[in-house]
């Protein structure tokens, strides 16, 4: 059973750094951004190209692919994300569709439709609490842990962090003190991008690299956001390794509905009040509203 | 022009909606008004303690749990960071007891002598006691001016225009 | 009406007949999600999962029932408007990203049930093989009568959404999209009207997939898996969203270019992406909205000369 839960929470993690990102993006330019899965899935076959040239070292090849990924991502921020601003949810949902498109297409071109595995950097496994575990598993936990106290100090500590505090409630707030939000808005964006590349790169060893990977963890990230509420930095903390564990534990079960399980909680807590307010009306109490 | 350009240009706003950034302590607050302005965080703190100094007792209280007074104050003291030339304030008094409204009467004429400001104001009181120029605006276009700012106490006055 | 069937003649003597039955039933889906999209401004990136439940249950009516395309399809579209009276019950009371991510998700849901879920009625990955019997003349393995039926179906559709559009009820819609509040407050119930336009739409999709299985003989989940909805929205937006015209010159539009670009094209996703995003920034009135206003200059420079002379 513990392994079941520790792989819940190394999924978690994984998932907790993918989504901040788009929680960030959706809580500061009110935009969908489909586009995270195109830098998640570029950054890890980057990533696997790395890894050779730099004498096979996982670290500095994951540190290597996060910053060969930062160009990339202001680009999209500047002119994608930042030219659909106010434009509505749908058209920016679109462009940064199209963009993964874009980027699935050419991760076929450049590195082939096949799957890449990646081996295990650590490969050793521990004991612990009496049960025998990967190492790299639990490292990968600790390091989404790690990184969330990094933001939770960032975000209440470093003035960067404060002003975007600030102007996610308050833009115009921000703007009327002399501060270009844009440009703080971008600060953080890449950030984000830089966690999902590093949560990329993390799983590799876990699953396999394929050109559809930043779609399917999309759809996961998409359920882990709503479930935290979008742009709650915490609540996407907590709902990420809530839902790794869901994923887990129903993969124990019954592994073909492992995945499917996060969209039905995600469902349900969507529809938390129509559902409440459908129970009232069933229960003959509707003076509500 | 946007309004970073303009408020960097020395030009700030005080809107009247009281919104302070509620998720940020009061000292934060200021911070990011000193850091926008490259000025250091203290001085900032301490002007806006000079203005009200109760605010040197929950400097770390978050600002949303400020009254409406005490966030109309705060919003005066961060406007009132790097030394802009002109102040814009829409309605410092709305919807506030009549306790605060001193208080703001205060810091508003302290400022009178260092920095011009224009306030938008339905208090006439208020008006009549921190004005120099009075003028009175009806359907968006300035309809007069009040040559004695003491004379718009006299609402007969007013009734005759508006 | 008679524009779009005559249009669809025409193209069938320079086009392969088979591809323009496809294309009939893809302009129907195009057109239902219109609807949903281009007349009431919601985006569901989950249209595809009614569309999927229409072409499932015609698919298992013809295999256990009867091989009978009629009752095929009244199934399907029992099944789809069932199936989005339930969801849309919850659906429509939310608007904006959450509901295009609910419902890709209900999607999402819908198609892993078709691969493991139900795989003993659905033949999972395999897919679902059916066959239809011939009624009279109509039978659905003669291309050319399955190109009429197609049509007719496409053009009934297109006169159903005619008249709905331009009835009040239309036009009550589109003012939700432009400003739910007001007509909340003009004393509408937006929710009903809502429900009634997601249901039908979503059964119309449903209606599509019907069609889809007696032409194909033939489903799988890849048919609607949640990505499929990019070809729909694409379709809407290259013609022109919110114009049923604009919806039937999309469909044609994007099916022309799937067949003919997909093939001879290497890096298909990447030039459909590029164009989703030319769109976006260029074109976003869409084909229709081009034409409406060359039309209207054309107009105008014809009264300029007629003021001339």
């Amino acid at each position: 059973m513990f392994d079941t839960i520790l792989y819940g929470l190394t999924i978690g993690a994984i998932l907790y750094l993918f989504s901040i990102g788009l929680s960030i993006t959706f809580g500061t330019m009110h935009i969908i951004n489909f586009a995270h899965g195109m830098i998640y899935a570029i950054g890890v076959y980057l990533f696997i190209s790395l890894l050779p040239v730099l004498w096979g070292s996982f670290p500095l090849a994951l540190v290597a692919a996060v910053v060969a990924m930062l160009p990339l991502a202001y680009l999209v921020e500047r002119f994608v994300i930042r030219r659909l601003y106010g434009d509505g949810i749908d058209y920016a949902i679109i462009a940064t569709y199209a963009i993964l498109l874009i980027g699935t297409d050419v991760i076929k071109l450049v590195w082939g439709s096949g799957p890449k595995p990646v081996s295990d950097p650590i490969g050793i496994p521990i004991e612990v609490f009496g049960t025998v575990v990967q190492t790299y598993r639990v490292v990968v936990f600790i390091s989404a842990v790690a990184v969330f106290v990094g933001l939770r100090i960032f975000f209440t500590r470093h003035v960067i962090g404060k002003i975007v505090i600030a102007a996610l409630k308050d833009r115009d707030g921000v703007r009327s003190l002399g501060l270009d939000v844009n440009k703080f808005f971008s600060i953080v964006f890449v950030i984000g991008s830089a966690l999902a590349v590093m949560g990329g790169v993390l799983y590799a060893p876990i699953t396999v690299a394929e050109p559809y990977m930043g779609f399917h963890v999309l759809l996961l990230a998409f359920a882990v956001v709503i479930v935290g509420g979008m742009g709650n930095l915490t609540g996407t903390f907590i709902s990420a390794m809530a839902l790794g564990q869901v994923i887990a534990l129903t993969g124990r079960f019954y592994p073909a509905g492992a995945d499917t399980m996060v969209f039905v909680v995600m469902t349900l807590v969507l529809l938390k009040d129509p559902i409440m307010e459908f129970a009232r009306r069933l229960a003959g109490r509707h003076a509500y509203r | 022009m946007p309004a970073e350009v303009l408020a960097r240009q020395g030009v700030r706003f005080v809107n009247q909606d009281k919104k302070v950034f509620a998720d940020l302590t009061v000292k934060d607050n200021m911070e990011l008004a000193a850091y926008a302005c490259g000025e250091p965080v203290e001085r900032a703190v301490e002007r806006l303690v000079s203005l009200y100094p109760k605010f040197a007792g929950f400097l770390d209280k978050k600002a949303g749990n400020l009254s409406g007074g005490q966030r109309e104050i705060l919003l005066i003291g961060r406007a009132l960071v790097g030394e802009p030339r002109l102040l814009l304030i829409d309605e410092p008094t709305e919807g506030l007891a009549a306790i605060v409204i001193e208080d703001i009467f205060r810091i508003l004429s302290d400022m009178k002598h260092k920095i011009s400001s224009i306030i938008v104001e339905q208090n006439l009181p208020i008006v009549s006691r921190l004005a120099d120029r009075v003028l009175i605006m009806k359907d968006g276009a300035i309809a007069r001016e009040v040559a004695d700012p003491a004379e718009i106490i006299d609402t007969s006055m007013l009734e005759s225009w508006l | 009406m008679g524009l779009v069937g005559a249009a669809f003649l025409l193209l069938s003597i320079v086009t392969p007949m088979h591809w323009l039955t496809d294309f009939a039933v893809f302009c129907i889906l195009v057109l239902s999600f219109d609807l949903l999209y281009g007349y009431m401004g919601r985006l569901s990136f989950g249209h595809m999962l009614y569309y999927g439940a229409g072409t499932y249950a015609a698919s298992l009516a013809l295999v256990h029932l009867a091989p009978n395309p009629f009752l095929a399809i009244g199934v399907g579209m029992v099944a789809s408007a069932m199936l989005s009276a339930i969801i849309g019950y919850v659906v429509v009371r939310i608007e904006g990203a959450t509901f295009a991510l609910v419902n890709l998700s209900l999607n999402q849901i819908g198609f892993w049930l078709a691969m493991s879920g139900l795989q003993t009625y659905t033949q999972g990955e395999d897919g679902l093989s059916s066959s239809v019997r011939a009624i009279g003349f109509l039978d659905f393995y003669n291309v050319p009568v399955a190109f009429g039926f197609m049509l007719a179906c496409l053009l009934l559709v297109f006169g159903f959404l005619r008249i709905l559009t331009q009835s009040p009820f239309g036009i009550l819609i589109r003012s939700i999209k432009e400003n739910e509040e007001r007509v909340k407050f003009l004393g509408y119930d937006t929710f009903r009207y809502k429900l009634m336009t997601f249901v039908i739409a979503s059964t119309l999709a449903g209606f599509a997939g019907t069609l889809h299985a007696l032409v194909k003989g033939f489903v799988a989940p890849g048919d609607f898996g949640p990505l499929e909805n990019a070809r729909v929205i694409f379709a809407v937006l290259i013609g022109g969203a919110g114009n049923l015209y604009g919806a039937i010159v999309g469909g044609v539009a994007y099916e022309l270019m799937v067949n003919l670009l997909a093939t001879n094209i290497a890096r298909w996703e990447m030039f459909l992406g590029i164009m989703l995003l030319a769109l976006v920034f260029w074109f976003r009135r869409g084909i229709t909205g081009y034409a409406a206003d060359l039309a209207q200059k054309i107009a105008r420079s014809r009264q300029a000369d007629a003021g001339n002379t």
